[in-house]
C-alpha cells in the first residue's frame, strides 16, 4: 500500500491538534479573572455577599493583639502546601497587597507551610468556579465566602465545621450573636471575619444647605421619612437604596418595624406580617412622593453610592465599605443606624465575611487550614497586617475604629445586627423577595399583596 | 470465471480503497469532530442526563421528569417564557424587515457607497453586546438625564420610566417593551449584509422582463425581489429567532430581570437557576425545554419559508 504524502501530513497535523486539544489548563496558581482587585466600596456581586460586605482597602486599622492559638492541634505540626482561594484577589491592588502581607506573615510564623493564593472573579461566575471545584473535590483548602452561602454548602456536607478547632479564647472573644451567624444545624461552618452592618449615610452638606438638622441615632422612621421628603428637590432625591438581588439594604426598613423574613426556627414565612407591610409602605410612600429616584427598582448597588457621592441622593443605605470611597471624595457625612420603628429599639441587618474550610481526606491539612482561618479572623492578623480589617471584626479584641473613626458607628451596631436566615435555599428565598418589593415600590402591587406573593413562593421552599 | 464479492460484505480491498480515497479527508476533520465531541456533544448529553436529576455536590439524585413538570407549573418560568416569546416575535419581525429594507435602499447606490454602508451597518455585529446594552441603559434611564427622557423634556413630555416601569402595556409591560425597543433599534447587521449580497445575485433580466410587462417599483419588489430573497429570509429568520430566544446580556445589563419579573427571559432564568441557586439539574431542564421550543419553531419556519422559486 502506498501512503501518499498528503495522508502523512494529515495524520501529523491531526495528531498535533489532538494533543493540543487534550492539554488542559494548568492549576491556577496566579490570580485569574478577578473582576476587581479590591471590590469597590459597598459593592457585592449579586447573589454572593450582602451589599456592603466588601469594602475597599484604603484605611489602616489599628488593633489590639489578642487571641491565642490552641496548643497541640494537628494543624500546628503540618508542613506543606495550603491552597487559599480569595474572591476578588488581584496582586498589586490594595486588597491584593493585604492578602500577600497576611500570607508572608503567616508563613513567617509557620515555617514549612507554603500558601498559594488564587483569585476568583468577584461575581457569580467566580462562585460557580468555586462550586465546581468543591463538587469535584479539587477545591481549595480555605476560601473566603459570605455567610449566606454557608447553609448551601453545609447541607451538602462539603465544609469542615470549626467547632473542633474553636478554643475557649475564641469563644470568649467572638461576639456571641455573630458566632450564630455561621451556625447551621448546630454546627459552626466557618471562621467569622467581619460584619458590615447596613447603616444610613446622610450628606451633611445637603442637610445644612436645606436649613435642616442632622439627626442622631435616636431618630425615628417618621423623622426619617420627613427628612427624606424635605431634602428632595433641585435634582436631589432624599433617599436611595439598593433593592436588587442579594440586597439586605431595603430590608432594614422592614426589620426596624419588627418584621423578619422567617420565624425563629426558620419554618414559617413571616415577612408579610403587619410590621413587614408597614415597613414596605415606608418605601412605597417615599417613592410615590418622588423622594426616591425614578429608577429605584433597577438601581445598581454601585449607582446608589455614586449618586450619593454626586450629591443626587441625600441619604443612602450602605455598609462600612462605602467609607473609604466617601473619604476619598472628602465628603461630609454622618452614619446612623436605621431609624427606630415599631421594634422600639435599633435594629439593622447585615452579612458576614467568613473563611470556610472544605472537607478533605487529609486531616492534618484540614487542621492546618483551620489554623490559617483562625489567624485570618483574629486580632493577630490585624497586628501583622495594618489595614487588614475593612469592616468591624467579629471579635471583641478587634477595634477598627481606632484608626478609622467612621467605623465606630458600625461597631456600635454590632450588638443589634440581625442576619438573614441561614437556610439551604436562601438564594431562592432572596430571589423571591426583591422582585415583589420592586413591584410594590413601583405601584404595581400593594405592600400586602407583594409580601403575600413572596410567601407563595417561599412557603413551599421551607417545606423542602 | 471471475469470482465476485457481494456488495453487502465489503472485503479488505474495498476498505483499503475507501481509506485511500477518503482517509485524508476524515483525518482532517477528526480534530474538529473530536473538539465537537468533547466540548459540545458530551456536555450536551451530560446536561440532558443532569436535567433528570437534583444536582448535589457529593451526589445527584434521580428525579425523573420532576424538573420538567415543575417548570410547567412555575409561574416565574411561564412569565419568562411569555416575555421571551413577545421579545422574539417583535424583534425578529423588525430585524427581518429592517434588514431587507436597508439592503434594498443601498442596493441601487454606486459600489463604493454601497460598500461603505454595508460596513457601517455591520458595526453592531462587531461591537460588544454588553457595551451596546450599557449605552441603551443610559438612553432609557428613567431619570431626566437619560437621553430619551431628555429629548421628551424638550417637547414638554415625561419623564417616562422606560426600563424601570413594570406597568402593564400592550399585553406586556413598559420595561419589556423598552428592552424590545432597544433591540429593535439595533441594526440587524448580518441580515443587511446577507440581503445585500442576495440582491446583487438577482439577474437583471428578471427586472427588465417585469418592466416590459408594466410592473412598477412596488410590483417588481413584491413579485420579483421578495420571492427570490426567500432563501435568505428563511436563513435570517431562523438565526434571528434563535438569537432572540437566547437574549440574555441585554436583560442582564439593562434591567437585571426586573423590575419584578417584568423582563425575565428564559435564558436569564437559566442563568439565575444555575449560577445563583446552584440548581444545575433544574437549569438543564430549562435549557432543554428552550432547545425544544427553538427547534420546533425552526422547523416550522423552514416549512413556511421553503423556497419553491427557481431562477
Amino acid at each position: 500500500m502506498t501512503i501518499r504524502p498528503i495522508t502523512i501530513a494529515a495524520i501529523g497535523v491531526s495528531l498535533i491538534l489532538v494533543v493540543a486539544a487534550c492539554a488542559g489548563p494548568g492549576a491556577t496558581t496566579t490570580p485569574g479573572g478577578a473582576a476587581t482587585g479590591s471590590p469597590p466600596a459597598g459593592t457585592a456581586p449579586a447573589g454572593t455577599e450582602p451589599a456592603g460586605t466588601e469594602p475597599a482597602a484604603t484605611e489602616p486599622a489599628g488593633t489590639e493583639p489578642a487571641g491565642t492559638e490552641p496548643a497541640g492541634t494537628a494543624g500546628t505540626a503540618y508542613q506543606g502546601p495550603l491552597e487559599w482561594w480569595h474572591l476578588g484577589y488581584e496582586p498589586g491592588t490594595p486588597g491584593g497587597n493585604l492578602v500577600d502581607a497576611a500570607v508572608t506573615a503567616y508563613e513567617g510564623s509557620h515555617p514549612g507551610v507554603d500558601i498559594t493564593v488564587t483569585g476568583l472573579a468577584f461575581s457569580d461566575e467566580g462562585l460557580a468556579q468555586l462550586d465546581t471545584a468543591i463538587a469535584a473535590r479539587t477545591g481549595p483548602d480555605i476560601f473566603r465566602i459570605a455567610s449566606d452561602r454557608l447553609p448551601g454548602y453545609g447541607a451538602q456536607g462539603v465544609l469542615s465545621p470549626i467547632d473542633d478547632h474553636l478554643t475557649a479564647e475564641d469563644t470568649a472573644d467572638i461576639i456571641p450573636n455573630l458566632l450564630e451567624g455561621v451556625e447551621f444545624e448546630g454546627q459552626h461552618l466557618a471562621w467569622p471575619q467581619w460584619v458590615p452592618p447596613i447603616g444610613f449615610y446622610i450628606n451633611n452638606t445637603l442637610v445644612t444647605d436645606a436649613g435642616l438638622t442632622v439627626p442622631d441615632e435616636t431618630w425615628t422612621v417618621d423623622e426619617f421619612k420627613q427628612l427624606a421628603q424635605d431634602l428632595t428637590g433641585d435634582g436631589v432625591f432624599g433617599f436611595a437604596t439598593y433593592m436588587g438581588t442579594a440586597s439586605v439594604n431595603e430590608l432594614t426598613l422592614l426589620y426596624n418595624q419588627g418584621a423578619t423574613v422567617l420565624n425563629e426556627d426558620n419554618t414559617e414565612y413571616t415577612l408579610n406580617s403587619e410590621a413587614g407591610v408597614k415597613g414596605l409602605q415606608v418605601l412605597i410612600d417615599l417613592f410615590a412622593a418622588d423622594a426616591m429616584p425614578p429608577d429605584s427598582t433597577t438601581l445598581a448597588l454601585t449607582d446608589v453610592q455614586q449618586g450619593f457621592i454626586d450629591g443626587r441622593f441625600a441619604m443612602m443605605t450602605a455598609g462600612s465599605g462605602s467609607i473609604s470611597a466617601l473619604n476619598a471624595e472628602e465628603m461630609d457625612y454622618t452614619i446612623l443606624p436605621p431609624p427606630i420603628g415599631d421594634a422600639g429599639e435599633p435594629v439593622t441587618v447585615g452579612g458576614m465575611g467568613t473563611y470556610a474550610v472544605p472537607m478533605k481526606d487529609d486531616e492534618a491539612r484540614m487542621a492546618a487550614a483551620h489554623q490559617l482561618g483562625r489567624y485570618l479572623t483574629s486580632a493577630d492578623v490585624a497586628a501583622d497586617v495594618p489595614g487588614w480589617y475593612l469592616a468591624p471584626g467579629t471579635r471583641q479584641s478587634i477595634k477598627v475604629s481606632d484608626t478609622t473613626p467612621e467605623m465606630l458607628a458600625f461597631e456600635e451596631m454590632l450588638p443589634f445586627v440581625t442576619f438573614m436566615p441561614l437556610i439551604e435555599n436562601w438564594a431562592e428565598v432572596d430571589s423571591a423577595i426583591h422582585p415583589e418589593i420592586q413591584l410594590a415600590v413601583s405601584g404595581q402591587k400593594s405592600a400586602q399583596e407583594a409580601l403575600d406573593a413572596v410567601g407563595d413562593v417561599v412557603t413551599p421552599l421551607l417545606g423542602e | 470465471m471471475t469470482a465476485t464479492r457481494s456488495a453487502a460484505t465489503p472485503g479488505p480491498g474495498r476498505l483499503r480503497r475507501f481509506w485511500q480515497r477518503n482517509g485524508a479527508g476524515y483525518l482532517f476533520v477528526a480534530p474538529s469532530l473530536l473538539f465537537f465531541a468533547v466540548f459540545i456533544f458530551i456536555p450536551l448529553g451530560w446536561s440532558f442526563i443532569l436535567s433528570f436529576q437534583d444536582f448535589g455536590f457529593r451526589a445527584s439524585t434521580w428525579v425523573g421528569l420532576d424538573n420538567y413538570t415543575g417548570l410547567l407549573a412555575d409561574p416565574i418560568f411561564r412569565q419568562s417564557a411569555v416575555n421571551t416569546a413577545i421579545f422574539s416575535i417583535f424583534t425578529v419581525g423588525v430585524w427581518v424587515f429592517v434588514a431587507m429594507a436597508l439592503a434594498t435602499l443601498i442596493h441601487p447606490l454606486p459600489q463604493r457607497v454601497r460598500t461603505f454602508f454595508r460596513a457601517a451597518y455591520y458595526l453592531p455585529a462587531v461591537t460588544s453586546a454588553v457595551f451596546i446594552a450599557l449605552v441603551w441603559k443610559w438612553v432609557l434611564n428613567a431619570n431626566p438625564w437619560g437621553l430619551a427622557n431628555y429629548v421628551l423634556s424638550i417637547f414638554g413630555v415625561g419623564p417616562a420610566g422606560f426600563i424601570s416601569d413594570p406597568s402593564p402595556f400592550l399585553g406586556a409591560n413598559v420595561a419589556l417593551w423598552s428592552v424590545i425597543l432597544s433591540s429593535a433599534l439595533t441594526i440587524p447587521a448580518v441580515g443587511v449584509v446577507l440581503y445585500s449580497a442576495a440582491l446583487a445575485a438577482i439577474p437583471q433580466e428578471l427586472y427588465e422582463a417585469a418592466e416590459s410587462e408594466g410592473a412598477g417599483a412596488l410590483a417588481k419588489f413584491r413579485y420579483v425581489t421578495m420571492p427570490l430573497l426567500k432563501p435568505v429570509t428563511l436563513y435570517v429568520a431562523v438565526i434571528y429567532t434563535i438569537a432572540a430566544f437566547e437574549v440574555f446580556e441585554r436583560v442582564y445589563v439593562m434591567t437585571g430581570g426586573g423590575p419584578g419579573y417584568a423582563t425575565h427571559t428564559i435564558v436569564y432564568l437559566i442563568w439565575r437557576t444555575g449560577f445563583r441557586f446552584s440548581e444545575y439539574g433544574l437549569a438543564s431542564a430549562q435549557a432543554f425545554l428552550l432547545f425544544i421550543v427553538i427547534a420546533t419553531i425552526s422547523v416550522l419556519q423552514f416549512r413556511a419559508l421553503r423556497s419553491d422559486v427557481e431562477y
